[in-house]
């Protein structure tokens, strides 16, 4: 059995800030991460590499620094890493992402599984999962609450709405993984240090056969301005010791009749 | 000049409100065409209804798709979008023209604080919209629904819904009318006892910020506010010892007065807030209680 996981290295989101004026996000010196739902992925493909002696390959298309989430999924468990370097700073949209990601299931292919989490932490678009599981012909299960893996098949639970299905499908099959599916294993600095920087292999688009230029060019979609989200808020600080700050307050939220 | 539109939606009711939606922008004069899964396939794959909507979209060539997004549109977009050879954008608020006559689809990022234009290079440009950003249907839009038939034999061959069962509903934030929300400057799970206890005197929901459903399972995830959890949009919205990350701030930023108490006068919680208390809130909540009890008095 052969496990792809897919991953992204995104700013972390709880210290971006946006410029208040323009509502452009202020990037440069935050510090960058392992998306969050991806640790899930990685702990469902560790688990089934424990449990069925499944082989594990993580790959990520981003920047260099992104080597800092794969060693960290190496640390996990997984078995070897492929990065996808070359592709423009800003970063490639989810559907040109899963050109990428499609070019790296074949070139290091075939895998019986693919997993992903169920959506980024910085953009949140869920899109890569379905539009790679399309791009590969295979079927795909989102929102995964919980998996199990046997005989060629993938189960998994998760919630349609306003009731829960249990679906199952025949691998090669791509499921994106919730954040209730497991507990990620944490693994320590210094396991993370010290993976060998040999199990990542590094390669640029154009080694997977695909033209790096159209790439980035030909991408459906890009961002082309931002403004900050309308906020009118009537920010009162009320100052002082607990009892007075609390009875202004209490005054406050009977004058604006939201008291039962 | 008016934006040439295909809509999917699970129901023709859920088509009419996208329908409505758009009209400012599909113009009034032609009906809209909206493609749903046909009736008496219960729980259509994506993959089985992509074929056919892709041929349909490949027939009329509209200039936009809009597809609802609810957990079936959410995952056929993206499909249709790969095999259309085009771009999906997800959570559009808006839609708009750009001076070449790109369509430019505005969403929220960064968990809501800033809002991101994307325009489209290519066509169809394929946008996903929630209907608590349609709003209702209004009937207002002249509609031809037409009903897809899944094709069997693609990708989702192999795959099937082995058992389904309704989730037991618990509380329900997003219609609750007052919510007191906790976050991680609760030092320790039994004093979550002073929350529930202020919560009771404002005839409020408790719900929680994302550790503490997610990581520390102190409440569980029906109450939890935010991206990750529910959108709620109570009268009041008190925020306890939770520092405002854009995660949590998307979940509750439509409510009507907003209160924030926090020890740290830097939280980001207090740029959305109406009001706030900086101080601790083992001190502030007791302080609240005690002045709540005394105006009822």
């Amino acid at each position: 059995m052969r496990i792809l996981v897919c991953m992204k290295h995104v700013a972390d989101s709880t210290e971006v800030r946006v410029d208040p004026d323009t509502g452009v996000p202020q990037l440069r010196g935050v510090p960058t991460k392992i998306s969050d739902y991806d640790r899930h992925a990685v702990e469902a493909a560790a688990a089934a590499r424990e449990q069925l002696s499944a082989q594990v390959t993580v790959a990520t298309v981003g920047p260099r620094e992104a080597i800092k989430t794969l060693k960290e999924a190496l640390a996990m468990g997984a078995d070897q890493a492929v990065l996808v370097t070359g592709a423009p700073a800003e970063g490639l949209d989810a559907v040109t992402t899963s050109a990428v990601l499609a070019a790296v299931a074949d070139r290091f292919g075939p895998y019986d599984l693919i997993l992903c989490g169920e959506a980024s932490e910085d953009g949140y678009n869920a899109q890569v999962g379905p539009a790679l599981a399309e791009r590969l012909g295979i079927p795909h299960i989102t929102y995964a609450e919980s998996l199990t893996l046997a005989a060629g098949q993938v189960t998994a639970v998760r919630r349609a709405g306003d009731h829960m299905e249990t679906v199952a499908a025949a691998c090669p099959a791509l499921v994106t993984v919730n954040r209730k599916a497991n507990r990620p294993r944490l693994p320590t600095a210094i396991q993370v240090l010290r993976v060998q920087s040999s199990r990542i292999q590094e390669v640029r688009p154009v080694d997977l056969g695909l033209d790096e230029a159209a790439l980035a060019d030909a991408q459906p979609t890009r961002v082309v301005g931002y403004r900050p989200t309308p906020m009118h808020r009537k920010g009162v600080i009320l100052d002082g010791e607990p009892a007075a700050a609390a009875r202004q307050l209490v005054a406050h939220l009977q004058r604006e009749g939201v008291l039962a | 000049m008016s934006l040439s539109t295909l809509l999917f939606a699970d129901t023709a009711e859920q088509a009419g409100a996208l329908a409505d939606w758009v009209r400012p922008l599909a113009g009034a004069a032609a009906p809209v065409l909206a493609a749903v899964p046909a009736p008496g396939v219960p729980a259509p794959f994506a993959e089985d209804l992509c074929p056919p909507l892709a041929d349909l979209a490949r027939r009329q060539a509209p200039d936009l798709i809009l597809v609802a997004a609810t957990p079936l549109g959410r995952e056929l977009a993206p499909r249709l979008a790969v095999r259309l050879g085009t771009g999906c954008v997800s959570d559009c608020v808006h839609i708009g023209r750009g001076e070449a006559g790109e369509v430019l689809a505005d969403r929220p990022v960064f968990g809501g604080v800033a809002i991101a234009t994307v325009a489209f290079r290519t066509a169809p440009a394929v946008c996903l919209v929630a209907p608590g950003v349609t709003g209702p249907n209004r009937g207002e839009s002249s509609v031809v629904v037409t009903a897809l038939t899944p094709e069997a034999g693609g990708p989702g061959r192999g795959k099937r819904v082995v058992q389904q069962r309704e989730v037991e509903r618990g509380v329900d934030l997003s219609a609750a009318d007052r919510i007191v929300a906790v976050g991680r400057g609760m030092a320790r799970r039994e004093d979550l006892e002073q929350i529930r206890e202020l919560a009771a005197a404002l005839a409020a929901e408790v719900a929680c910020s994302r550790p503490l459903a997610e990581d520390l399972g102190w409440l569980g995830a029906e109450r939890q506010v935010g991206l990750t959890g529910t959108t709620v949009r109570p009268a009041l919205y008190l925020a306890v010892g939770i520092s405002g990350q854009v995660q949590h701030v998307t979940g509750m930023k439509d409510s009507r007065v907003v209160v924030a108490i926090n020890n740290n006068r830097a939280a980001p919680i207090f740029q959305v807030a109406d009001y706030g208390i900086v101080g601790d809130l083992y001190e502030a909540v007791p302080a609240l209680l005690a002045a709540l009890r005394l105006s009822e008095s």
